[in-house]
């Protein structure tokens, strides 16, 4: 650890000994919970970026004759409104097979059954910058197919916005509780030291040292012990988030993107121990001076 | 803080101190301290001698009356202010208040390291000072390693090596031998005599007699001028 010239005993301080690793504590948390929200966030964003500019239609077994003889004839009809539709720039209807598979999760087996009448999908990708009326679509397709139904992924894209705003809400609240952590430590920890460091203080202060002079050795002590702390933590948050990365894959969360963290979310974790060590240095400047106050 | 030549270092106008809510220990206080010249402070055990040092050294604010510093008004001066008012002045305090993990050279240099001076310059005089007053071969030592002259040598020593205007000395030769006493004595004088005030608080006959100085004798908490001293 860096050394420097300072006034005061910093043995006799056991502050020094405990902040630390109270930090590295906290900037753990902190790193943990930003981490994750931002992972979070960014799989939410993937999943949008992925529905956006495109719509599901679904056109209802009961389209289907009893013979089922017509309703690939249907499917096709439809399929063709919707590419002859301005600003549609593909429509794949999905085999159904395909559409059968993503009942999996909720039927398993059953689903696969194919005296159980499933809906067929299409899948319409629409031109970038495309505004279909969608009212209009549907009242085409609903004369060629009853029973048709239009999702543009609104409701879905609405829920996803919503649960990575709690998210971030949630990860903001919790770094928050653990800056307002951070600084209550520090300000007792600096007390406990302004209270070991009194007769020293004293003299200082008679022999005419400025406050700032006094405040400054304890906020340089405040930060380098707020960065040593925040260096621990970040190092061990590292180590989680390795782990769960190579994890991650074997979990069969298909579903989910990789874990993955952006360069420039990784710089802004990777500064955390500088924020920890900033928000310590000023804790410690403020209470220090507003101890100094007291004297004359 | 605008470095002004007042005709006074010290002037109190009908100025009272008391701690906390106690009555007061020190009352009606009226003099006025030139630059230049030498005081004793007398007075029995408890009679206020080191409660007006207080005063005077920025330590504890009077419960009324002014008093000025080096011609400024310390109730309006603020808190830098104060701070170069302080480091104007040398303080040899009665329990030495040393910095025990410092050695005897860092609690020397102290007062040159807060008002600034350079790294050499605070080698150079801090090691001549200590010469000086004979703790050459201490100079790396811990106070707590010192006995209890040494230590008063390099209290004093940490109050002159800024060469102060106003040195005020609480029983400053109370555990030194006769020798030393008088070595210290005469830088006492050598200061005064380039215009640095001096205060001396004492109960030592003998130190008064080898001065000629200005009494100040504390009475019942009130302070009366009192006779010269005997030059030396």
């Amino acid at each position: 650890m860096i050394r420097f010239r300072s006034d005061f005993d910093r043995g006799a301080d056991p502050s020094r000994r405990y902040l630390p690793w109270i930090i590295a504590f906290m900037v753990f948390l902190a790193v943990l919970a930003l981490a994750a929200a931002m992972a979070v966030s960014a799989a939410i964003d993937s999943w949008g970026k992925g529905l956006q500019g495109t719509l599901t239609v679904q056109v209802p077994p009961s389209v289907t004759d009893d013979a089922g003889t017509d309703a690939e004839d249907r499917l096709a009809q439809v399929a063709d409104i919707l590419r002859g539709t301005a600003g549609v720039e593909s429509a794949r209807v999905l085999p159904e097979d395909e559409s059968r598979a993503l009942l999996d999760p909720w039927l398993g087996a059953l689903g696969r059954d194919p005296d159980l009448p499933v809906p067929r999908l299409i899948d319409v990708r629409l031109r970038a910058g495309t505004n279909i009326d969608l009212d209009r679509l549907g009242a085409r397709l609903d004369a060629a197919a009853p029973g048709i139904a239009i999702d543009d992924h609104g409701r879905w894209l609405s829920d996803l916005a919503k649960v990575a705003e709690a998210i971030q809400l949630g990860a903001a609240a919790v770094v928050a509780v653990i800056v307002l952590a951070a600084i209550l430590t520090v300000v007792y920890a600096t007390r406990s030291g302004i209270a070991v460091h009194l007769a020293t203080i004293e003299v200082l202060h008679l022999m005419g040292a400025e406050d700032r002079y006094v405040a400054r050795q304890f906020q340089r002590q405040a930060f380098w012990l707020g960065l040593l702390g925040g260096l621990i933590g970040l190092a061990g948050a590292a180590g989680v988030l390795w782990m769960t990365g190579r994890m991650a894959p074997q979990m069969e969360l298909s579903a989910l993107p990789a874990f993955m963290l952006t360069q420039s979310q990784i710089i802004v974790l990777a500064l955390m121990p500088l924020a920890a060590a900033a928000i310590a240095m000023a804790a410690a400047r403020a209470t220090v001076m507003r101890a100094l106050r007291r004297m004359i | 803080m605008t470095e002004a030549t007042p005709d006074t270092v010290v002037r109190f106008t009908d100025v009272a101190m008391r701690y906390g809510r106690g009555p007061e220990v020190l009352s009606g206080l009226d003099f006025d301290l030139a630059p230049g010249s030498f005081h004793f402070l007398t007075g029995r055990s408890g009679a206020g001698k080191s409660s007006l040092l207080r005063l005077i050294y920025l330590a504890h604010r009077p419960s009324r009356g002014r008093i000025e510093l080096f011609g400024r008004d310390v109730a309006a001066a603020s808190r830098r202010d104060l701070a170069a008012l302080r480091r104007r002045m040398g303080v040899v305090f009665q329990d030495f208040r040393l910095l025990d993990h410092l050695s005897a050279r860092d609690n020397v240099a102290l007062p040159l390291r807060l008002a600034g001076a350079k790294k050499r310059d605070i080698r150079d005089h801090v090691g001549e000072l200590l010469k000086w007053v004979g703790l050459a071969d201490r100079i790396d030592a811990r106070p707590q390693t010192l006995s209890g002259g040494e230590q008063q040598r390099v209290a004093i020593a940490r109050a002159v090596i800024s060469r102060p205007r106003l040195l005020l000395a609480d029983e400053p030769t109370g555990n030194v031998d006769d020798e030393t006493a008088e070595r210290l004595i005469y830088l006492f004088r050598e200061l005064n005599k380039i215009g640095t005030a001096v205060v001396i608080a004492t109960h030592s006959d003998h130190l008064i007699r080898q001065i000629d100085a200005t009494i100040l004798h504390l009475e019942d908490g009130r302070l009366h001028l009192g006779r010269r001293g005997v030059t030396a």
